[in-house]
């Protein structure tokens, strides 16, 4: 996984993301499942409404079924300090995290999203036991779905879609929310340490394709499903549920 | 000063004062374009003049909160920890004006004024903490209102820099939010969204009294603070 150690750019680029994977480019093997033929093909064509929340709606769905996963397994992480157990704020976070994860999600599907797969894979084991490792995929995670919707608010523009651009910003501007808590976590001195959010990406699809690259859809790890963790969202103190 | 930001902050007056900030020219023969133009209420060099005029307050405020900052809480003083953030949080307003103002945008005002009722924002932590995630979020209004007009006026390389702003914008009400203790910090599901117009926006902060107050705390220029940016540890600080 990546080390927190920032590239000389002193930020995450799209070359970590992919160097994270060892992969090499987009050309991927036909003989894999339907969900990551769908992810390859999204990202070599140019894109659509549907296209794009399709693959947002994925995008939703992984963050609700990992975040999930370490809100279950919380005492079994390893902190860096030797202590066992997440930090009880850490767990309140995440629990809120997750909540706006499947309000997005309920948005997404309600508006006529599929996503391309509910169900996902861990390629590290340490991201379910290693507290450091959790917050760095956190951190990771969120800097490639804040490049997909920044992405996803200049192609809604284009299309001259302004409804669609404010809802990509009302969520994408809570995945920066979460970017910043996951450093912050991780003890960084300056959690927002950037001037301007990172554009990675031209295209929503090369997104999921890097999510895929990551291992996180398609992969050889652990199995997670999303309808394991789905019902058991909490949205204790979490408002705007919805886009107004 | 207080009369001429008075006369700009009059939707009338943005669109009489407002010129064009030359960013894009639009083909007129695009007759989408032409009907998604007419749904904006604002021109381009409005939103931006606005939006540098909001960036300045900001580097002026948080040079004045850095500045007295040993003065915080009786004189415990603002933690370390919470200077440096101020300070990144002030390099990135600062590259955020200088980007507006690159490209064309002329900031209404550089003088900005601390109404009495926002005082304890000057003395006491919490309260300071709690203004900036109003502000902020008036901000991030400000920027999703920014990026549905750029959607409207045809600019949808306008519309994703107003994102990876408001982005950052969102990350500072966030850590706002922690530092105050808020729990969950990280409360809202979507962000919100209260402006039409970059205008309204613009509105609200003239209601807070920081663009021009009888009886001002204090008033405060920008060119006493723009010089002292620190922009250590902070990166991303072009487009």
């Amino acid at each position: 996984m990546l080390e927190h150690t920032e590239s000389a750019r002193g930020r995450l680029s799209r070359r970590d993301l992919i160097k994270m994977a060892g992969a090499t480019g987009l050309g991927l093997a036909l003989t894999q499942g339907a969900a990551v033929r769908g992810i390859a093909e999204a990202a070599m064509q140019s894109e659509d409404i549907e296209t794009i929340i399709n693959i947002a709606a994925t995008a939703e769905a992984l963050a609700v079924t990992l975040t999930g996963a370490v809100i279950r397994g919380a005492a079994v992480y390893t902190n860096a300090d030797g202590s066992k157990g997440l930090p009880p704020i850490v767990v309140t976070v995440l629990k809120a995290y997750q909540a706006s994860e499947q309000a997005h999600f309920a948005f997404l599907t309600k508006a006529g999203a599929k996503p391309l797969a509910l169900t996902f894979s861990v390629p590290d084991p340490k991201i379910a036991t290693d507290t450091d490792a959790m917050y760095r995929t956190l951190e990771s995670l969120e800097t490639a779905f804040i490049a997909a919707y920044m992405s996803a608010a200049r192609e809604f523009a284009e299309m001259q879609k302004p409804d669609l651009v404010k809802v990509a910003l009302q969520i994408g501007g809570v995945e920066c929310e979460h970017r910043a808590l996951a450093r912050l976590f991780l003890r960084d001195p300056l959690p927002h340490n950037l001037a301007f959010e990172q554009k990675l990406f031209t295209q929503v699809g090369e997104a999921a394709a890097a999510l895929q690259k990551l291992g996180f859809i398609g992969g050889a790890g652990t199995p997670v499903r999303y309808a394991d963790f789905a019902g058991s969202v909490d949205t204790a103190g979490v408002t705007q549920l919805t886009p107004t | 000063m207080t009369d001429r930001a008075d006369r700009r902050l009059d939707r009338r007056g943005f669109a009489k004062t407002a010129g064009i900030a030359g960013l894009g020219a639009l083909a007129v023969s695009q007759i989408g374009t032409l009907r998604a133009m007419a749904q904006s209420k604002e021109s381009v060099a409005d939103i931006i003049n606005i939006a540098a005029t909001a960036e300045a307050l900001a580097v002026t405020l948080t040079g004045a909160v850095i500045d007295g900052a040993q003065n915080y809480d009786g004189g415990k003083g603002l933690p370390p920890s919470i200077v440096a953030w101020v300070k990144a949080i002030q390099a990135e307003e600062q590259a955020h004006y200088q980007y507006l103002t690159k490209a064309g945008a002329k900031a209404l005002t550089l003088t900005f004024t601390v109404p009495q009722d926002l005082v304890p924002i000057t003395k006491d932590s919490h309260a300071l903490l709690s203004f900036v995630v109003s502000a902020e979020t008036v901000f991030i209004g400000a920027y999703i209102a920014a990026a549905v007009e750029f959607a409207q006026l045809g600019q949808p390389a306008l519309a994703q820099v107003a994102f990876q702003v408001a982005g950052v914008e969102c990350e500072h009400r966030v850590l706002a939010n922690f530092g105050m203790g808020v729990t969950p910090p990280n409360n809202l599901g979507f962000e919100q969204a209260p402006f039409q117009t970059v205008g309204e926006a613009a509105a609200k902060i003239k209601s807070l009294g920081l663009l021009g107050t009888s009886n001002p705390a204090a008033t405060l220029n920008y060119t006493d603070f723009s010089g002292k940016v620190d922009p250590s540890g902070v990166s991303g600080l072009t487009v």
